[in-house]
């Protein structure tokens, strides 16, 4: 595959360009940032952005730029946890649909149809209420609305494969269900499923902001840029900066992998445009 | 239409039934005893004890879950713990808020992406298509709570026109709510203003390579009537879906943009009753946006028969 | 006679109205709209220790025989003074005459008795009977002399005649008081719009003839901080009883039509420790973290400056106050040799659990988690709801550190309770505890609470933080507003507009 391919692609190399700054942040900030993130500074509070502190501080006088880099990481794990668990789940489930006979097919569609029926933010809200608020449980609720994502789109591929004569033949030359599954049917289906995770990654993170913005995913005072963005509503007047940049890292980032994903889907899959 | 209606009514039942059953299950193991949070710390044993029995939380599961569906059954419903009324006039007080908010938001959204879309299908592959995709991505991006801020940040704060928050009520000021639900409306109607636009284009492009439509331009019809009297009926179909599906969720996803603009709207009542432990105001307004939801879209798939008389409604 | 009462009038205005405002001659006339943000769950302040109550009816509806001041002293109420006996056990009250309640009752020293013996009584609902019921025995040898033995000496006494539970309510009239409230105060109530306010109308019958000054005051309720300060900027109402957020306070502040207080409150805010739980059993740990503390940057940090640092568990605003936050200055350096010396070299690692309906008490939590790592402590925090708070924390006692705002005054013997949430268990502090409870004069009250005081601050049972301010905010035509909040109260008796 030449690469040549994908950077004529305008979405996919502005979206590529895009994240790898956030990934190269989140990378330098695990061994280095301006100030240590959670150190508070009694003299320095509600500072506008200046040389010294170029996104400003926020009330606790600790410095935005290193909590936003930090924060970085904290999405970046979001988004590739509750990806790996919805798509984990999902290829599975998708798989026994596709594969299962017709009362599993139908039992897990079923359940598919009423996850995606229930609010998604409401319930998260509520399993975060009963485990308690924090950073894993926030991705689990997250990751549980993926599941049927993933399943469905891995139960429609699979059935347009399952027909194929190449299977019947496989089939016939005696090799096992499982075996098919692994050899021919995965490798065949992971174009959609890569394009969709990466959509999934940017939507974790949104998700993720909006349930720390409401005090239930990651927990003070580990920087996370929903959180921030709580904080800063209430110094709205006196530093409208703490509002801003987070709420900027947070766009940039699901535009990036947006962008990426969008560019994935023209050339990997140009039949789903 | 009749066994249609019948099939669809049984599976919406039984979807109530269980999203019912699930939240009183969740509400049942959630830690933190109502009888303490409304007694506070001082109180002693006895009264505890004489509270709980009151409010029935003494009863085992089953009980419990069987007075509360046959109060339901019997169109009273629960008592709210914290505001001492019942949750059905809390609900409706506070769907007057989320409701209008919801309709302003989508009527937002649908001003926006309607011309927008046309705009950009008719134009596709120039420079006006590509200003109005880049657009969209950007609307796909940004969070809607920081949107709702930033419009504060701008509105209330900097020029000082609207109000940062709060809601006067309906009786007590009506311009006054009205304007002091425009800004979440704003926030909530343009980043599905971004979605809705993005589905009228690629559903417009699709229309407008089918037959029926080359054969209205190969007529010499003009170009106008070809999209707009055409094309644009079909193209509207899958619009009208996502339009049903965001209407739904929106009653529950202003959730957040409740919270940054303090509207008393359904999604903060449930929010806060979580914390409080106020548990009939919580199962209660769960279950009612789960049926919203569900009959929404019930509603959008009935009115795709009215928009194409092409789709028959026989469960196909 | 008349005449020397009517300079005892103006002598206690001038005390009322001791406000920084006192230049200009008060004018009557006006309506005040005031804003609270809980509705009280009754009118009745001696049916449920709901603060909502207090706020509402206490000095403006109803009085006691002894009132609190805005600094905090017991000024004579319902009683024109009182004296006790040199054994501290008899106090005779000598009550004001010509008082009527609102609904023409004539108050009296029978209408007195009547109500003390009334309290005492737990079957009749009051939730602090414990106040009275160390009453022996109440003679009114006259209509307006009221003498009331004690069984034992109770340095509270004063203090618990002065507090909501103790208001007068007429004999005719105290049935419906939940709902229709008659009492003696200032202003008569007038309607309660449940769910939005209560309004109540100036009293023309009041036994000071110069007050009050203003013809209506209304209470709204408005829970959601953002809508009260807006409806304060729309002018839909003129006075915030105190805003929780300090930031909004520093905001207004900046606002030429407002004006913020920053007075003082009875409440402390502490890290609450458990005193068994390791390794905070060892009294070297609780004074390295004493020593790890800046409680002046707690109270900027936290606070934005409003607010006192304490050294105990007492408010400066409360008679008996030792300033003891000298004891432990903060010195990281002492807060490190003193962990070496008790085991922790490296310090060690601990959970902190902060209610999450509070923001002073998880933003504290921020604030001395970063404070105590430089030390060595590394505190791992986790928000929990009220519900939980109250379950795990307060009743099972499952947790290491919290943070709360302990809101009542002469509180301190809660750490004579060894089964109490800090689980503090000293026999040194409950002998000073009773020897203060029993001390029948000043000097030895003085002593004793004094020492109390200084017995936990040493055994640094607590991180003792800040004491909370009260942050009232106005229109600046609001006058004689109290600054400080000593009492569980809004009184509006000496509030003025300026023209």
């Amino acid at each position: 595959m030449a690469m040549g391919r994908y950077f004529k692609n305008l979405n996919f190399s502005i979206g590529l360009a895009l994240s790898t700054m956030v990934v190269v942040m989140a990378l330098v900030s695990l061994f280095w940032t301006p100030y240590s993130p959670n150190t508070m500074d009694a003299h320095h509070r509600i500072e506008a952005p200046s040389l010294a502190h170029p996104l400003g501080t926020d009330q606790y006088g600790r410095d935005q730029l290193s909590r936003v880099m930090v924060g970085a990481v904290n999405s970046i794990i979001v988004g590739l946890m509750t990806v790996a668990i919805g798509m984990g789940a999902g290829i599975v489930l998708g798989l026994t649909s596709a594969w299962g006979g017709r009362l599993a097919d139908e039992a897990i569609m079923r359940f598919s149809d009423l996850l995606f029926g229930f609010p998604a933010v409401l319930s998260a809200i509520l399993i975060t209420a009963v485990m308690g608020p924090s950073a894993v449980n926030a991705m689990l609720a997250i990751g549980i609305f993926y599941i049927p994502v993933f399943a469905r789109l891995t139960r429609a591929s699979a059935l347009t494969i399952k027909g194929l004569d190449y299977i019947s033949a496989a089939r016939a030359a005696g090799q096992e269900e499982v075996a098919i599954i692994r050899r021919h049917v995965l490798p065949n289906i992971l174009s959609p499923l890569i394009i969709q995770a990466t959509v999934q990654f940017a939507v974790a993170i949104l998700a993720e902001a909006g349930l720390s913005y409401l005090g239930l995913g990651t927990q003070p005072p580990h920087p996370s840029w929903g959180r921030m963005l709580n904080e800063a509503q209430t110094f709205m007047e006196l530093a409208p900066w703490m509002a801003v940049f987070p709420g900027m890292a947070i766009a940039w980032t699901v535009l990036g992998f947006n962008l990426l994903g969008d560019g994935l889907r023209d050339i990997l899959d140009p039949r789903l445009r | 239409m009749t066994a249609y209606l019948m099939k669809k009514g049984i599976s919406l039942t039984a979807v109530l039934f269980l999203v019912s059953l699930t939240v009183f299950s969740v509400l049942f193991v959630l830690p933190g005893d109502p009888a303490q949070i409304i007694l506070g710390i001082n109180a002693s044993p006895e009264t505890l004890a004489a509270l709980r029995a009151r409010l029935g939380l003494d009863q085992p599961f089953w009980v419990q879950y069987g007075g509360w569906i046959g109060s339901l059954l019997k169109g009273t419903g629960g008592h709210s713990i914290t505001y001492d009324t019942a949750v059905f006039d809390l609900i409706s007080s506070r769907l007057a808020v989320t409701g209008p908010l919801a309709l302003m938001a989508m009527a937002i959204a649908v001003a926006l992406a309607l011309p927008l879309g046309i705009f950009a299908a008719r134009h596709q592959n120039r420079p006006g298509d590509a200003a109005v995709m880049a657009g969209t991505q950007v609307g796909l991006a940004v969070p809607e709570f920081w949107l709702g801020i930033l419009l504060m940040l701008l509105f209330s704060v900097h020029w000082g026109v609207f109000t940062a928050g709060g809601f006067p009520g309906w009786g007590e000021d009506f311009r006054g709510s009205l304007k002091a639900l425009f800004l979440p409306a704003l926030a909530l109607g343009l980043i599905r203003a971004a979605i809705l636009t993005r589905l009228t284009r690629s559903s417009m492009l699709e229309v407008l390579r089918e037959d029926y439509v080359r054969t209205a331009r190969a007529k010499g019809l003009k170009e106008r009537t070809v999209v707009y009297g055409h094309a644009l009926k079909n193209a509207l179909i899958p619009v009208l879906t996502i339009f049903g599906l965001q209407m739904g969720q929106l009653l529950a996803g202003a959730i957040i943009i409740e919270n940054v603009f303090t509207l008393p709207g359904l999604g903060r009542l449930v929010f806060q009753a979580i914390g409080q432990r106020d548990l009939p105001v919580v199962r209660e307004v769960v279950l009612f946006m789960a049926a919203a939801v569900v009959i929404v879209n019930f509603l959008v798939d009935l009115s795709y028969a009215a928009v194409d008389p092409r789709i028959r409604l026989d469960g196909q | 006679m008349k005449n020397a009462f009517r300079f005892f009038f103006v002598v206690l205005l001038l005390v009322v109205v001791s406000t920084p405002a006192f230049s200009q001659t008060p004018v009557k006339g006006g309506s005040l709209m005031v804003c609270q943000p809980a509705e009280p769950p009754g009118l009745d302040p001696t049916a449920n220790t709901a603060a909502a109550i207090d706020r509402v009816v206490y000095a403006n509806i109803y009085e006691g025989l002894v009132k609190v001041d805005s600094g905090g002293g017991f000024i004579p109420g319902l009683a024109n003074g009182w004296t006790i006996s040199a054994d501290g056990l008899v106090y005779t009250f000598n009550l004001r005459k010509g008082v009527v309640f609102h609904d023409g009752e004539a108050f009296d020293a029978a209408v007195a008795k009547w109500n003390l013996e009334r309290a005492a009584v737990p079957e009749n609902g009051n939730p602090h009977p414990e106040y009275f019921n160390g009453i022996e025995a109440i003679q009114t040898p006259d209509n307006h002399t009221l003498v009331v033995r004690l069984k034992s000496v109770d340095a509270l006494f004063i203090a618990h005649m002065a507090e909501g539970d103790a208001v007068m309510l007429p004999m005719q009239g105290a049935g419906d008081a939940k709902s229709n409230p008659i009492g003696t105060g200032p202003f008569k109530f007038v309607k309660w719009v449940q769910g939005d306010r209560v309004e109540m109308a100036r009293f023309d019958g009041y036994w000071n003839p110069f007050l009050p000054y203003l013809d209506r005051v209304t209470f709204r309720f408005i829970g959601d901080p953002a809508a009260q300060i807006a409806a304060l900027k729309a002018g839909d109402i003129d006075v915030i009883g105190s805003i929780a957020a300090p930031e909004s306070a520093m905001m207004l502040a900046k606002d030429k039509r407002f004006k913020v207080y920053a007075g003082t409150t009875t409440g402390e805010v502490i890290m609450s420790t458990n005193n068994k739980a390791a390794p905070f059993d060892n009294l070297l740990v609780r004074r390295a973290m004493a020593h790890a503390i800046d409680r002046q940057a707690v109270v900027d940090l936290v606070m934005f400056g409003y607010g006192t640092p304490i050294g105990s568990h007492w408010s400066p605003s409360t008679p008996y106050y030792e300033d003891l936050t000298g004891r432990f200055p903060y010195d990281p350096d002492k807060a490190r040799a003193l962990l070496k010396e008790a085991g922790y070299p490296d310090g060690f690692s601990a959970t902190i659990k902060l209610p999450a309906i509070y923001s002073y008490s998880r933003r504290a939590g921020e604030v001395i988690a970063d404070m105590l790592s430089k030390v060595g402590i590394d505190l791992t925090i986790e928000i929990v709801e009220w519900g939980q708070w109250i379950d795990r924390i307060f009743k099972k006692k499952e947790y290491q550190l919290t943070m709360i705002g302990h809101v009542e005054a002469w509180d301190i013997g809660i750490y004579a309770k060894p089964d109490y949430y800090f689980q503090y268990d000293s026999q040194e502090f409950r002998d000073a505890y009773a020897n203060a409870l029993k001390a029948p004069d000043e000097a030895g009250k003085s002593k004793w609470f004094g020492r109390c005081q200084e017995i936990i601050a040493d055994d640094a049972v607590n991180g003792f933080l800040f004491s909370a301010p009260s942050l009232p905010v106005m229109k600046v035509g609001v006058m004689g507003w109290w600054e400080n909040y000593p009492t569980i109260a809004l009184d509006c008796t000496a509030v003025w507009w300026k023209q």
